[in-house]
Parts: structure tokens; sequence; C-alpha cells
């Protein structure tokens, strides 16, 4: 009789990961629960590297055929309407999920030495995550998708130097056209997933490294009152965690699928003008409400420029923030940066929320 | 008869409740996924085509010309006599598209060396059966080559 579990292990080694796992401690404290975003995230790639290539089985790539082909997709073939959206729903929950996880890991601090790659490497695949929503709201090629496009593909134009070329290369073209779809369709599907998986294998080795980040108020607490600090075993305590979470937010998932599927709208009338209170998707209506209320020149700057210039300063500086907070490197308390991802939160709610309403 | 203890632990118990349930929400995940990958498009052949009689007239007696019918080839074949008879070109064995060979007067099929004679039945190499034959019927304007006047190739 063939011992399975001796023949496995003989082969990748189970037990050795599986010892790794057990002694590998995640601290517990009253933040901890932060710590399950990063799972959540993960599960949600798994069911977009599922759901996704499913619908390229439908899917056609082109100008003419697209729109078409998307509707078929929800009306004739079985079960299409139900991953189509399950696909929609699971890309608005990972990058709301990536907003939450974005905020906690700034407000927490949780990018101080050593863990400085970790946030850099989390802040690109923040940022190909939202790419990634905003491509695949592109595909259908519907009226929305068509404004999307322009005014998506415009922004980088207001750039100094390289503007231009990045609307070329975004355009594929003077305009708009058949040719910016294959385009977006090649980013969607392949160009930016492929960067997404490699980042996010650093991502994760890298926080297996380093372990999970203590906040600092934890820390001094526990110091303070020279208590041990409470942690768990990852294998099985965490993993069971993380499963439990994946399943409640798998139910989340398909409820909203089946009670609010996806839309589709018009088909695209390139002589047709903007339909009324055409809006970008929920996670840029902030860029768009910034944008809608620049004045039109902003200290003898264009309005839009001046704009998208501010919020290429604001990414910037989030982005290198772990190289501008000093206190956070020499484990002191930093209340100004906390106020700065206070504003930034309530700043990113209002402006969503006005977006939205208004 | 009351039993002193249960058959069952409370842990196997447990455990397979939840494996059970698990099975049962692979099973929901798995039902929209292979069904939505199994979806087959069917598209009808046609009742019949029409070849136009300057075609018809175009071909030289021991030769053929490939026509439409459907989603489905079609050769239309010209015998020596001027007698006119239209095949499917698809081969019986693997579906490759077959030729006429004035020289040996057979239906040729490349991919595997499999023969029919002029009348499409199978005659050498690895089809299982004749080729699919059409009805025709001749029209002022065109022959109507339809699928219901015709000779089934299988089954």
């Amino acid at each position: 009789m063939i011992d399975l579990k001796k023949e496995i292990n003989e082969r990748i080694g189970m037990d050795t990961i599986l010892g790794l796992a057990r002694k590998k401690m995640v601290p517990v404290h009253r933040h901890s629960v932060w710590y399950y975003m990063g799972g959540m995230l993960l599960f949600l790639f798994f069911i977009q590297v599922v759901t996704g290539p499913l619908l390229l089985f439908y899917y056609k790539p082109s100008a003419d055929a697209a729109y078409r082909s998307i509707t078929e997709i929800m009306v004739k073939i079985p079960y299409g309407w139900l991953i189509r959206s399950v696909h929609h729903w699971a890309s608005n929950l990972m990058i709301a999920i990536a907003f939450i996880h974005f905020f906690s890991t700034f407000l927490l601090k949780a990018y101080r030495r050593p863990r400085e790659l970790t946030w850099l490497t989390g802040m690109a695949m923040f940022m190909v995550v939202l790419f990634l929503g905003y491509s695949g709201y592109t595909l259908p090629f519907d009226e929305r998708s068509f404004f999307a496009l322009n005014v998506g593909t415009d922004m980088p134009g207001t750039m100094p130097v390289v503007g231009q070329y990045v609307v070329g290369f975004l355009r594929g073209g003077e305009m708009v056209g058949p040719q910016t779809l294959n385009r977006f369709f090649a980013l969607h599907v392949g160009i930016l997933p492929l960067c997404l998986m490699a980042v996010l294998f650093v991502h994760v080795v890298l926080v297996q490294v380093h372990g999970m980040s203590v906040p600092l108020s934890v820390e001094k607490k526990t110091a303070l009152k020279k208590e041990k600090a409470i942690a768990k075993p990852m294998f099985p305590h965490l993993l069971l965690h993380d499963l439990v979470n994946c399943l409640i937010l798998f139910g989340v998932l398909v409820t909203l699928a089946v009670l609010i599927p996806s839309e589709l709208g018009q088909e695209i009338d390139y002589l047709k003008p903007a339909p009324e209170g055409v809006k970008p998707d929920w996670f840029f209506l902030w860029v768009y409400q910034i944008l809608k209320w620049m004045p039109t020149y902003l200290f003898s700057i264009e309005g839009e420029i001046a704009g998208i210039v501010g919020l290429m300063l604001v990414a910037g500086f989030i982005t290198l923030v772990p190289f501008f907070n000093r206190k956070a490197q020499r484990n002191e308390l930093s209340p100004f940066f906390t106020m700065v991802g206070v504003i930034s939160l309530l700043a990113f709610l209002a402006l969503t929320a006005v977006g939205y309403f208004l | 008869m009351r039993l002193r203890e249960s058959l069952l632990s409370r842990r196997k118990f447990f455990i397979g409740s939840v494996l059970g349930g698990l099975s049962m929400l692979v099973a929901y995940v798995l039902n929209p996924v292979v069904r939505f990958l199994f979806h087959r498009e069917k598209i009808p052949l046609p009742g019949a085509v029409k070849v136009a009689m300057s075609d018809v007239e175009a071909i030289a007696p021991n030769s053929a010309r490939y026509f439409e019918y459907g989603h489905l080839p079609g050769i239309l074949l010209k015998t020596e006599r001027g007698e006119l008879r239209a095949f499917s070109a698809k081969c019986t064995h693997l579906d490759c598209t077959v030729q006429y060979e004035p020289e040996s007067r057979k239906f040729y099929c490349a991919c595997h060396k499999g023969y029919f004679d002029d009348k499409g039945v199978n005659i050498a190499g690895p089809p299982p059966s004749p080729l699919l034959s059409f009805g025709m019927e001749r029209q002022e304007d065109g022959m109507i080559i339809s699928y219901q006047g015709g000779r089934k190739s299988k089954g």
C-alpha cells in the first residue's frame, strides 16, 4: 500500500513548509483586522484570473463585434450574465478593498523600516489595479466606454514633454477609434495582469520575510506594560480566518452579481453627443470632481493642467511617504502624517459622495 | 433500540458537515462554469442553396467546383458525359475538404489519402462512409441544391 502522504512529502517537502507555517506567528491586537485585507485581495484576484479567461471564450475584441459579443454573453450564453457580473463586482470589490488596504497601511505607518519596498510594490499594484478597472470598462465598447476612453486617454496629454506620446500610445492614433479598443484589450488581458502577478509575487515574499507590521501605538503599549505581545500561529489559525473571510466575501460577491448584474450601455455612435450625466466609475469620481471644480485658470496655469499636475504630485508624495516620514523611520509617533492620512481619507470619501450624488 | 454511544463522533460529524457544505458550494460554482463553457451554437444547414447557371455552365466536363452550402463546403462535379452531381466536400474520415482528381476520376482527400469514386462512394483509404450527396433540381437561372433530396453519408 502506497503511503501517499509520505510519497508527496518526499517530493515537495510538505512537512518543512507546514512546519515553517506553524512556527510563523501573526501578532494579535486591536488593529489586526486590517491584516485580512491582503488575503481578501488575493482571493478576488484569483476570481478575476478565473472569470476573465472564461469571458474570453465569447468576447470578441474588435470594434464592430465587441458590443454584440457582450450582448450575447449577457442574454444568450448559459450563465454568461452571471460570470460577467461576478467579474464586474469582483473588480469593484477588489478596488474598494485595495483602498481600505491602502488607507489602513498608510494610517498605521506599516511602511516604516524595513518595509519600504513592501509599500512601494503595494503602491505599484494599487495603480495597476486602478488601471485594470479602467481598461476593463472600456472593453464593452458601449457609449460609456467611448467617453471614458476619450477623457481618460486625453488626460495624460497635459503632462509636459511626454504627454502627447502617452496619448498616442494609448489611442493608437490621433483619436479614440477601433484601434484603441485592441490596445486596451491587450493591456487588460495581457500586460497588466502579468505586471500585477510579478509585483504581487515580490510583495507577498516581502510580507513573509518581514512578517506583519505591528502599529507603533501597540508596540509602545506592550513595552510600557512590560507584557509579552500576543500572537497566533499562522497555520492553521490565520489561514482558517482567511478562508472564512473569503467564503463570506464570495457570498457577498455572488449576491451582488445576481441582484445587480453588470450593465451594458447604448451602442457607440461616433456622431452622438456625450449623454447627460456621463460619469466615470466610482473609484475615479474623486478625480472627476476635482477636475470639475478646477477654475479655468489657477495662478495663470490652465486649470486642467494644474489639477492633473497637482494630483500627480500628491500621488508621488504618497508613494514616497516612507522616505518623507522621518519620525516613523525612527520608530516615533508621527501625528502629522496621521492627520494627512485622515484628511485624505475624508477628502476621498467626500469627493466621491459629491461626484456620485451631484 | 437505543445505541449506548453514537456511531459518529462529534468531530466526524462536524468535519463531514463542513466538507459536505464545501462540496455543495463547489458544485454550485462548477455548474454555471461548465454550462457556460459547453454552450454550442447550433447553425442549421440551409434547406437549399442555388448555384447560378452561368457558374454551372462554366464547369468543364470531368471537373468540379466548390460552392457554399451554409457553413459546409460543397463540391459540384460535372462528369465526362455532362451529368451533374453535388456532394458535401467534407471527407467522412476527419472532416478535411476533398478535391476532384480528373485523371483518376476520383475524389481525393489529401489529409490521410482517402478516395471516393465519382459517385461519392468511399473506395480506398480510411474514410468510413460515402460523401454526403445533395439532391438537385434544374431551374432557369440556376441549380437548386438541397440537403433533403440527397443521401446521408453517416449513420
